[in-house]
């Protein structure tokens, strides 16, 4: 019963938008001085900051003790904060430059902001590595800096591709999403008249005239960063995932690892760009630039990962089953009966459960209803990483050394305090940087490629 | 009128953090050294004088 | 010359034609020695006083203080080299010192290991005939008491401050004045072991003819020695040889986990259960109402209360005179016992195992023992001593070596005499010596409210306790290790006291104080003043004994250096009285719970429970540490209502105590035991308000024994305690953690009746070895590994206490341990099987296991964990970061990771303190926060072991070294050395039949081999 008409490719900006308003419509945020509403936000995700510095403060003086980690839970929520926190970046790569590679024209309207989240949650996730460490003022130990006595990090430890893998992306993101900042910022330098920004914009715009040369030489890089970026989505999180396939411990020794992260990462990230989105799409008055449609599009990427992290759940039992391995299938039974039951059930209910109504059209493309989905989807894939890490490090080999794991405050208020920096940062950009690409959204309103198909 | 032009102003304080970098070195010094960082009532350990030893560990 | 100002005269030289005219503006230029307008600039005031001079002064100046200033704040100060070296000391050179325990009645030789003048380890004597080279926990941990914080170090009178010199002329007055007064002057002290003290009472007691000395200890052997006295007419009971005995039957005797001469015990009786020497295995019963350490090691298990032990005896002794009409009872005595049935125990113990014990009695009759626990009645000791007497079991006493006693515990009716003389003020001095009445003596005494009409009261105490609290003057004695002393606690056993330490602070000798007050002149004291003392006795009495060629100078030093003087003694040869146990009754169990209050561990009666390595030592059974609580079993605690941490009020008569409960898989049911020593409140604050205080509970008024009660009420109090265990309580009705150990082959058991049938029943049938897929590394030459034998284990927890002392291991606290943060680098695990009412215990000391492919090591990302070429995998601390990754890849889960420092910014840096920071071992590094540690194999000791080898031009052996658990298990299960060396002991374990190693499927290869238990059951089966 669908009203939509597949003959005829859907436009991905709704309605003929002049290209001079789309400009106006899109830098109206960064002229315009930041309203009460704003003031209210930044106040809300500046205060969750600072319980993140405070946690962090009494982190750094009295040390990881004041996580609830212990034997044998070494890692808890600081590494679970980790994983999520790559992982939501993960959505943004992915639309920005694999989405790109795949010409998919409806991702313009949500590149650029995607491709920021990325690096904010990157830039989040990084934080974890730095103060998980007992002793962060020697982090600089996990770099190969050049020394007398030929020693060399160890690269046959997952935590040191970490080091490397995030780190690369980090800058890849970062190369990527600013080289394609280029040519609104040169837009931005030419509207603006404002003295200090029109400094600002001048050097970070690197001097572009619009030219042809310059588009071209701009297409090319664009896509090779794109072709860097995009084997850095799969790699990134399959790196991550080896955290725990390379080790010993069941639940975390197992090699559906990689692909089911990588699916995990993207689930998450879209669920975690779809939430942003549909706020920023509110308030900037984008409803035609970010469209219903795109929202759906994305729902269906949410739908195809849920589905395959369902999947890959069922498989991990099968397997722990059918393996023979009795530590390995007490470590799957006891995260369904055992003490963590309650997590277990959440990331089942949140993550198998709920993105299954987006089986259903209307479900994908009512805002409400798909924004508590998103949220719920979140919460199930930090329960998964809580659930992985956690309940297998709490029961493993020796019946001796189990332990429960309880959070502590301070561990709440880093997580808190996480979502706190992500959003402020969210929160700074919206203000200072165009969160739609305007140039590429110009290239995809309707009419905005002439052919000859047109008369 | 105290014409103090940019270069001299500058050497002052570059004049200053040596000085004071300097004379801070030996208070500082005195101040941090194991035997003061002690709450000053050092232990006294003296062997016992008519302790017999042995050493051969059977 | 020719004046130049001088216009007219000719000139040789000139420049120009008006110079050569003397033109005026030539004149005047050359007058000026610079053009015009240079030197408009030029301002010699604003010149820089610096000179070229000036400024090079400043510069190597400023270069050499700098050079001063260049500090680092870890700069921990200058070492500067000896100018004369005192003869004693080598620095980096440990000596050792012989002396003697003072942490309970048994007085095991001990060596003192000093570095630099400063004690940091206690081993045992390997001289000493009794304890063979080895102590228990409390030994091992007693030297943290030399350094704590809160020892008494100067003399105080009414909380004040005061000098040992007006303390003396107070005393010594008022002991005058009660003399005069015909006020008893009572000395109030513990089990007293030293013959020389005794003589300094006895010389007391001459010179104040009214002194009554009392002595009374918490836990103690009064009941087995007063059966003792009246069956064999001598409180010196024997030692058991227990290396000799084929069937034992301990009736709630915890004689190889707490009990009298333990140390000795374990070892003996181990003697007996060595599968590598293939030896007669003995067979252990166990008959107790709580799960003791001994109980867990049984091979049968009965559930019999302590209240129900004399019936038990009794009906044993009913069978065997039933079976065997030749035993010398008389026709009266049968009579008599005709009553007592074991039909009664078929409920509880199960008939099978009954007619096995009795079996097996019969048949070893003369080759076995029975023994009674020291809680026990004394009429129960005396049923014991008739059944071993009938079975021909007297022929396993050691009288050669009994248990003596220099003063006879003070019976309770002497105790009450003491109290009414001081609520009637007929007590004038009161002195405590050494000792905790207030606290050890029960409530209904009155001891404590009778104190305060004593006109002086005075305790000599090395830390405040509760009886020091209630007094006038609290005078600080010297610790074990600044003290002279001796023991004679075991037949022919005389055993010395030394100093390795002069006083830290300003304590004395506490005998010496009583010398002092002897002399009646503050004067007459002297640092030396019990050391002569102590010389002239010894002389006096061991070497006139001795009839030595040496002279007694020599021969009293040559004693110092062994520390132990052995002498032949006389051993009495005894007659059983069997008039003594023909009336034998108790009165019967009725009904309510029973209440048994017993011995604990690890804190011992009053000195210990300070002690944080102590206190922080899982019990070996629950594994409980910080608290004691009521162990009940699971079906009481089911009727009761309550579960672990669940507080419960027990109620003995009008007395009440509320302590948590603890389910304990093996207890009799309707029955509650509780330890002892715990709940004190006058004590430093690692001690304070640790646990309940059970002496509550205890009464002068007591059936047949003071630590057994009958017709006790339990009831659910509500509220909750948390009791810190290092391992998970699990149900064993939970079918879903059920057995785990034994499915993942962690616990591998058999019993001897298969090993004898199969020896290799263990591995058989296993398949082929593990393939690995990356090339071996090969280790040539030295390999260091180790083997624990489970058969030997007894989970004493030395070898724990030894590690935690030699490797400076932190204290984290109760809060710590029961997040799962204890630091033990050793731990000992126990595993439950069978049913919750007839459990199997299984111990396994857990270590690191050293594996060649250790998965610890590959996942390190800087590189701060790796392997060593002789085997070792090691640590280090410097280049950790502690991202816990290693932990997490451990599946032995042995890393410990330090989440606070430990000593500094955590529980107000108590141990970091000038005083504690003494006793690390300076081999050892004192690791910082954030880093992960773990068990090096005891690298330092290789360490040293090979730069001894290197300077002797010697190879180094494995058996060159010896780890600090290794020296320290009293049973030898632990053995250490060269894998690769064929002739070792350790490879020889390692290829033993029944040798395993833990997740061996892992392969991860570990260097630990356990060689597995076998139990000594009547089948082929665990049960």
């Amino acid at each position: 019963m669908s009203s939509v008409d597949y003959t005829q490719e859907l436009s991905v900006v709704e309605g003929k938008q002049a290209l001079r308003e789309l400009d106006d419509l899109i830098a109206k945020p960064l002229e315009t001085k930041p309203d009460k509403k704003f003031y209210i936000a930044l106040s809300i995700t500046l205060s969750m900051l600072s319980l993140l510095v405070i946690g962090l403060g009494l982190t750094f003086y009295y040390g990881i003790g004041m996580w609830g980690n212990n034997n044998p839970v070494g890692w808890a929520f600081d590494i679970v904060n980790f994983v999520f926190w790559v992982g939501i970046g993960h959505a943004g790569t992915l639309i920005s430059a694999i989405l790109f590679l795949f010409r998919q024209k409806w991702r313009t309207g949500i590149a650029r902001f995607a491709e920021g989240m990325t690096i904010f949650a990157v830039m989040t996730a990084g934080l974890f590595p730095l103060i998980h460490v007992g002793r962060p003022w020697l982090a600089g130990y996990l770099f190969p800096y050049p020394n007398q006595h030929s020693l060399w990090v160890n690269f046959t430890s997952p935590l040191l591709w970490d080091v490397f893998a995030v780190s690369t992306y980090f800058i890849v993101s970062l190369i990527f999403w600013y080289v394609g900042l280029i040519p609104d910022l040169a837009t931005l330098r030419e509207k603006t008249n404002h003295k200090l920004k029109k400094i600002i914009y001048s050097i970070f715009s690197l001097g572009w005239r619009f030219s042809n040369r310059h588009w071209q030489n701009y297409e090319m890089v664009y896509l090779i960063l794109a072709g860097f970026a995009t084997p850095l989505v799969l790699s990134v999180h399959t790196i991550v995932s080896f955290d725990f396939a390379v080790s010993i411990i069941p639940g975390w020794h197992t090699t559906i690892f990689p692909p089911y992260f990588v699916a995990g990462a993207v689930f998450s990230g879209f669920a975690m760009v779809q939430n942003v989105l549909v706020i920023v799409r509110k308030i900037f008055n984008y409803e035609h630039i970010i469209t219903i449609d795109t929202l759906e599009k994305m729902n269906k990427i949410m739908l195809l990962t849920g589905s395959l992290v369902g999947y890959a759940y069922a498989m991990e039992f099968f397997i722990a089953w059918y393996s023979g391995v009795e530590a390995e299938l007490f470590a799957f039974l006891n995260r369904a009966l055992g003490p963590y039951a309650w997590a277990y059930w959440i990331m089942i209910i949140c993550n198998v459960v709920s993105p299954q109504l987006f089986w259903s059209k209307k479900i994908r493309r009512t805002i409400p209803v798909m924004f508590v989905i998103a949220i719920f989807v979140n919460i199930g894939m930090w329960f998964e990483r809580f659930v992985i890490i956690v309940t297998s490090l709490s029961r493993d080999f020796l019946p001796s050394s189990w332990a429960y794991y309880t959070p502590t405050l301070v561990d709440g208020m880093i997580l808190i305090g996480s979502f706190g920096f992500f959003f402020t940062w969210i929160l700074l950009f919206t203000k200072a940087l165009p969160v739609v690409s305007m140039a590429e959204v110009k290239a995809v309103v309707d009419g905005a490629q002439p052919s000859h198909k047109d008369n | 009128m105290n014409n103090i032009n940019r270069k001299k102003f500058f050497g002052l304080i570059g004049k200053g953090t040596l000085f004071a970098a300097i004379a801070s070195a030996v208070p500082f010094k005195m101040f941090s050294s194991a035997a003061n960082a002690s709450d000053k009532k050092n232990i006294k350990i003296a062997i016992h004088p008519f302790a017999v030893k042995r050493n051969n560990k059977v | 010359m020719s004046d130049f100002s001088k216009s007219s005269d000719k000139k040789e030289l000139w420049k120009s034609l008006n110079d050569y005219n003397n033109d005026s503006e030539v004149l005047k230029f050359k007058h000026d020695e610079f053009l015009e307008g240079v030197t408009e600039d030029f301002d010699p005031s604003k010149l820089s006083g610096l000179s070229r001079r000036k400024f090079l002064a400043l510069l190597s100046a400023s270069a050499a203080l700098t050079a001063t200033a260049c500090t680092d704040y870890r700069d921990k100060g200058e070492i500067v080299p000896y100018n004369k070296r005192p003869e004693e000391v080598f620095p980096g050179v440990a000596n050792y010192y012989a002396s003697t325990c003072n942490g309970c009645r048994e007085a095991c030789g001990i060596l003192i290991k000093t570095r630099e003048g400063r004690p940091i380890k206690v081993d045992g004597n390997p001289e000493h005939p009794i304890n063979k080279g080895k102590i228990c926990a409390k030994g091992q941990a007693s030297i943290l008491n030399l350094y704590d914080p809160e020892r008494l170090r100067e003399p105080m009178a009414a909380r004040k401050h005061v000098s040992w010199k007006s303390v003396d002329e107070d005393i010594i007055s008022a002991l005058n004045e009660a003399q005069k007064n015909g006020q008893e002057i009572a000395i109030v002290t513990g089990v007293v072991t030293s013959p020389t003290t005794k003589k300094v009472l006895d010389d007391f007691t001459k010179k104040y003819p009214n002194t009554k000395i009392y002595s009374y200890a918490l836990i103690n052997d009064q009941q087995r020695r007063s059966a003792w006295l009246e069956t064999y007419g001598t409180i010196e009971y024997p030692a058991v040889k227990w290396n000799e005995a084929n069937i034992i039957l301990a009736l709630d005797a915890d004689f190889l986990g707490n009990e009298t001469g333990f140390v000795e015990n374990m070892r003996k009786f181990t003697e007996r259960r060595e599968v590598v020497k293939k030896t007669d295995f003995n067979r252990l019963y166990v008959a107790e109402g709580r799960m003791s350490a001994t109980g867990a090691l049984a091979d049968y298990r009965l559930r019999v209360s302590p209240a129900m032990q004399f019936e038990f005896v009794m009906a044993l002794i009913n069978e065997f005179s039933k079976r065997d009409s030749a035993l010398p009872i008389d026709a009266d005595t049968k009579a008599k016992i005709r009553r007592y049935s074991l039909a009664k125990f078929y409920n509880q113990v199960g008939k099978e195992k009954l007619d096995y014990l009795l079996n097996d009695l019969n048949i070893n009759r003369g080759k076995s023992i029975v023994y009674a626990g020291d809680t026990l009645s004394k009429e129960v000791h005396a049923a014991v001593n008739l059944l071993n007497e009938l079975l021909g079991n007297a022929a396993l006493y050691d009288f050669a070596s009994s248990y003596k006693s220099l003063l006879n515990l003070s019976t309770h009716k002497e105790l009450s005499q003491l109290v009414d003389k001081m609520k009637n003020e007929k007590v004038g001095v009161l002195i405590h010596f050494d000792s905790n009445p207030v606290y050890t003596l029960p409530e209904d005494l009155g001891y404590a409210s009778a104190l305060k009409k004593v006109k002086t009261v005075v305790a000599l105490i090395e830390a405040e306790n509760e009886s020091s609290a209630l007094g006038n003057y609290t005078l600080p004695i010297n610790h074990l290790f600044e003290s002279w002393g001796d023991a004679y606690a075991r037949g022919g056993v005389y055993s010395l006291q030394q100093p390795v330490i002069s006083p830290i602070f300003n304590t004395r000798q506490k005998e010496a104080a009583l010398l002092t007050w002897i002399a009646g002149d503050a004067n007459a004291f002297n640092q030396e003043l019990y050391h002569n003392y102590l010389m002239n006795n010894f002389n006096a009495t061991i070497y006139t004994k001795k009839n030595s060629f040496a002279d007694a100078k020599s021969f009293w030093y040559s004693a110092l250096h062994d520390g132990v003087v052995t002498f032949d003694e006389k051993s009495q040869t005894t007659k059983f009285n069997f008039a003594a146990v023909t009336n034998l009754q108790t009165k019967g169990a009725t009904n309510g719970f029973v209440l048994h209050l017993h011995n604990n561990y690890y804190i011992g009666e009053e000195k210990f429970a300070n002690n944080g390595w102590l206190q922080e030592l899982p019990h070996p059974v629950s594994k409980v540490t910080w608290d004691n609580y009521a162990a009940i079993s699971q079906s009481t605690a089911k009727s009761l209502g309550v579960e672990n941490d669940d507080l419960i009020e027990v109620k003995v008569g009008n007395k009440k105590l509320t302590l948590p409960v603890l389910v304990q898989p093996g207890a009799a049911d309707n029955f509650v035991s509780i330890e002892l020593g715990y709940g004190r409140k006058v004590i430093g604050e690692v001690g304070k308000e640790v646990g309940f205080n059970a002496v509550l509970l205890m009464s002068m008024n007591y059936d047949s024994s003071p630590y057994v009660y009958s017709n006790v009420s339990v009831t659910k109090a509500g509220g909750k305690h948390k009791l810190a265990s290092t391992q998970e309580h699990h149900s064993l009705d939970d079918t879903f953690v059920k057995d785990i150990h034994r499915t993942r082959k962690i616990i591998q058991e058999g019993t001897v009746e298969r090993f004898i049938k199969e020896p290799d029943f263990l591995h058989k049938g296993e398949e082929e070895k593990l393939l690995g897929i990356t090339r071996e590394h090969t280790y040539t030459g030295l390999k260091w590994a180790m083997a624990i034998d489970l058969n030997k284990c007894t989970s004493c927890a030395a070898c724990v206490t030894a590690c935690n002392v030699e490797n400076n291991v932190p204290v984290v606290g109760k809060d710590q341990v029961a997040n799962g943060r204890e630091m033990q680098w050793v731990r000992l695990d126990r595993y439950y099987s069978g049913t919750p009412e007839e459990p199997i215990v299984s111990h396994q000391p857990m270590l690191c296991q050293h594996c060649d492919n250790a998965p610890c090591e590959n996942v390190c990302p800087v590189n701060a964990t790796n392997h060593s070429q002789d085997g070792l995998n090691q640590m280090v601390y410097n280049r950790c970061v502690g991202t816990r990754y290693c932990s997490n890849n451990c599946p032995y889960k042995v890393r410990r990771f330090n989440f606070f420092n430990f000593r500094d910014h955590f529980a107000d840096a108590y141990y970091e303190n000038n005083l504690t920071s003494l006793v690390n071992n300076p081999e050892v590094t004192v690791r910082s926060r954030g880093v992960m540690e773990k068990c090096t194999f005891c690298v330092q000791k290789i360490m040293e072991a090979r730069s001894n080898a290197i300077r002797d031009g010697k190879e180094l052996k494995g058996s060159d070294v010896v780890t600090a658990c290794q020296q320290a298990c009293p049973t030898t299960a632990i053995a250490f050395g060269d894998s690769n060396d064929p002739g070792s002991p350790v490879a020889k374990l390692r290829n033993h039949d029944l040798s395993y190693h833990v997740l061996e499927e892992l392969n991860v290869k570990p260097n630990v081999t356990y060689i597995a238990k076998l139990r000594n059951t009547h089948s082929e089966e665990i049960q």
